[in-house]
């Protein structure tokens, strides 16, 4: 007899597809419900259901999280994504996989799902061979490419940086930035009203940091673009950058001088 | 030999107009003078100005040959002088009031040679009426005696030309400078203004294109408990048309109440709670005085939604959410705290998760310039607490 399992953090929803396919599919049993994708991970490690029903978006960890932890495991069950995602995504999806389905699912939709599902169980008795896993590789490799499209999701870019401002940690966005000094032992971040401390040495931040919008002007010194003013230099012929909202004026040194040549 | 610029009183506080013929007449020349331009123009300045220049002028002609006057002679000769420069100075006051009274369309239009002109014969119209004023005033018999020599009155006639092209010559000089100045003005306001534009149409973008997870599982939510809890499902819809009228109404207003704003508010978390269960707590405190305020549409709207799919979605036990609004001497100081999962899986959990953020304090830099502040803290039981000052609406006019 097929079991399954159903996870969402919406208990409503969990009750909906429970009732819905109680009606599509009676002879499936539904052994196990969960409302986070950690403890999903260990109900079907536990009780190895033959389907699991995951919700994209969970606490603890996602159901593509959970999806690709499963692909490890020798056992893995037949996976249906039950999301609320945009449509085009599911496009994507329809062509490959046999199951993903567009919260909330109609009883039509629902009942091809399992139509599918009874097909892949079918086709595993028959040869023994597990079917999820390359319907989940390929499921995992299309979401990959969606979300690799997206900038904001792309790592290594700071977007905003800790820092301690007295007693509180205060999360500051890079725009906000004028310029980073690093001292002895700490870094200091400068907004036009603020000066704080952050954990991050100078090296690490300007892995992190855009170069078009971040230079270095110094050994120490890492100041945004858009807040310089214009240069001047002093009576020993040092160039000095002045600042479009702080008075401070930051000592280019020698080594970085070729970056204000056309100012 | 002064020369009183009658302000216009309609005018009080533009100090800056744009037409150069005009430009004379706003202004006293004792402005010329940086420190007197701290006084905003208006009848009582000019009237206290023209006081100090005829004081100004006495002083100086008294001083010329007061050192060798006699005892009898030096209050005398004082208060002779006195008399005069202030007779002086008001006549010509009472001239450019007279004639900016009369002939004002004409005056506002004339240019060069014309403008000159005008500048000059008034001034010198006013140094003979007030001198003669001044001589009535001290010795009303010393007008039939021969007082008004041709000599005295060439001389006369040369000073006060000469001193009234001084005087249109340092006009023009402070006319750039002020035409330079508001070109400035102009420009960094214009900056400001397209800035300002630019996220208010964002704003009504990202308001017209309301989340389609949100709505999508909403509604999952409302079919699922359609058959199971009919009545849950029918509260969960009125909150959602609740929250839908008014995030679609507030995208046409340009200001709400803060209490308006706290109610959609309130319509989003009680439907979240419907959703969420028992992982969804929130807590509203905002005082009287607070909640009559008016503020933008959807200012705090998306930091609670943040609050919610960054800080509590993510967290298998959820958590709570506070709102706290109050007046805080010229500010208004709200803050919305989670205790969520706090900032550092943000990025991972939902892609753009700071985006949000960056386009609120630019919202708020653009609408409150310097006055408002957005501050983005992480608590120390966890969560991330959002607060904003924003200046009080009658300080937020004088800005915008």
């Amino acid at each position: 007899m097929p079991t399954a399992l159903i996870a969402d953090d919406e208990i409503t929803l969990v009750n909906f597809l429970k009732a819905e396919l109680a009606v599509l599919w009676p002879e499936l049993k539904i052994i196990a419900e969960a409302y986070n994708g950690a403890d999903a991970l260990r109900l079907i490690n536990e009780l190895s259901p033959s389907i699991a029903f995951l919700d994209i978006r969970m606490p603890g960890m996602s159901g593509l999280e959970l999806a690709s932890q499963l692909q490890a495991a020798k056992a893995a069950p037949l996976v249906v994504f039950v999301t609320a995602y945009h449509q085009y995504a599911v496009d994507a999806f329809e062509r490959e996989a046999v199951d993903y389905l567009l919260k909330p699912p109609t009883r039509e939709r629902l009942g091809r799902c399992v139509e599918k599902l009874k097909r892949q169980l079918a086709a595993a008795d028959a040869d023994g061979t597990v079917p999820a896993a390359d319907v989940l590789a390929r499921l995992m490799s299309a979401m990959a490419s969606m979300t690799a499209t997206n900038p904001a999701a792309t790592p290594g870019r700071l977007d905003w940086i800790r820092a301690a401002h007295g007693n509180d940690i205060r999360l500051i966005s890079i725009d906000e930035v004028i310029y980073f000094e690093a001292n002895d032992k700490y870094v200091s971040v400068f907004t036009a009203t603020h000066e704080s401390l952050i954990r991050m040495p100078l090296r690490e931040l300007l892995d992190g940091l855009d170069a078009s919008r971040f230079w270095q002007i110094h050994r120490g010194t890492i100041v945004a673009v858009k807040h310089i003013a214009g240069t001047t230099r002093d009576f020993r012929g040092r160039t000095l950058l002045k600042l479009k909202e702080r008075p401070e004026e930051l000592l280019v040194s020698r080594a970085y001088l070729h970056l204000f040549k056309q100012m | 030999m002064m020369k009183p610029m009658p302000a216009d009183p309609t005018t009080p506080a533009k100090p800056v107009s744009t037409s150069p013929g005009k430009q004379g007449a706003d202004d006293h020349p004792l402005a010329l003078i940086p420190f007197f331009r701290r006084w905003q123009p208006g009848i009582v300045r000019d009237l206290v100005y023209t006081f100090i220049l005829g004081l100004g002028f006495a002083l100086f002609f008294f001083a010329l040959y007061a050192y060798n006057l006699s005892r009898e002679r030096f209050f005398v000769q004082l208060w002779n002088n006195l008399v005069i420069a202030m007779s002086i100075s008001y006549s010509i006051h009472i001239l450019f009031a007279l004639s900016s009274f009369l002939l004002r369309p004409w005056i506002e239009n004339i240019r060069g040679w014309k403008w000159v002109a005008y500048y000059l014969i008034v001034p010198s119209g006013g140094v003979f009426a007030g001198y003669c004023l001044a001589v009535l005033l001290i010795n009303p018999a010393a007008l039939r005696l021969d007082y008004f020599k041709t000599g005295v009155i060439l001389n006369f006639a040369i000073v006060s030309v000469l001193v009234s092209c001084v005087l249109v010559f340092a006009y023009l000089v402070r006319e750039r400078e002020l035409r330079d100045k508001e070109k400035i003005a102009t420009e960094q306001r214009r900056a400001l203004e397209s800035e300002r534009r630019a996220l208010e149409a964002q704003l009504r973008m990202l308001q017209a294109q309301m989340e389609p997870h949100f709505l999508y599982n909403t509604l999952a939510n409302a079919v699922g408990l359609i058959q199971p809890d009919p009545a849950r499902a029918r509260l969960l819809l009125e909150r959602l048309i609740d929250y839908l009228r008014a995030t679609l109404s507030a995208s046409r207003d340009s200001d709400t109440l803060l209490q308006g704003e706290i109610d959609t508010i309130s319509a989003y978390l009680e439907l979240m709670k419907l959703r969420m269960g028992e992982r969804l707590r929130y807590r509203i405190e905002i005082s009287d005085q607070a909640a009559s305020l008016s503020i933008p549409p959807m200012l705090l709207q998306p930091v609670v939604e943040n609050a919610i799919s960054h800080g509590l979605e993510p967290k298998i036990e959820g958590g709570e959410i506070l709102l706290k609004a109050h007046v805080e001497k010229d500010h208004l100081h709200v803050v919305i705290s989670d205790t969520g999962v706090g900032f550092q899986t943000v990025a991972s959990s939902k892609p753009g998760g700071g985006v949000g953020l960056a386009n609120l304090r630019e919202r708020i830099a653009a609408l409150y310039g310097k006055q408002g502040s957005l501050s983005i803290t992480e608590n120390a039981a966890g969560g991330v607490s959002v607060s904003l000052h924003l200046p009080l609406p009658s300080t937020a006019k004088t800005h915008t």
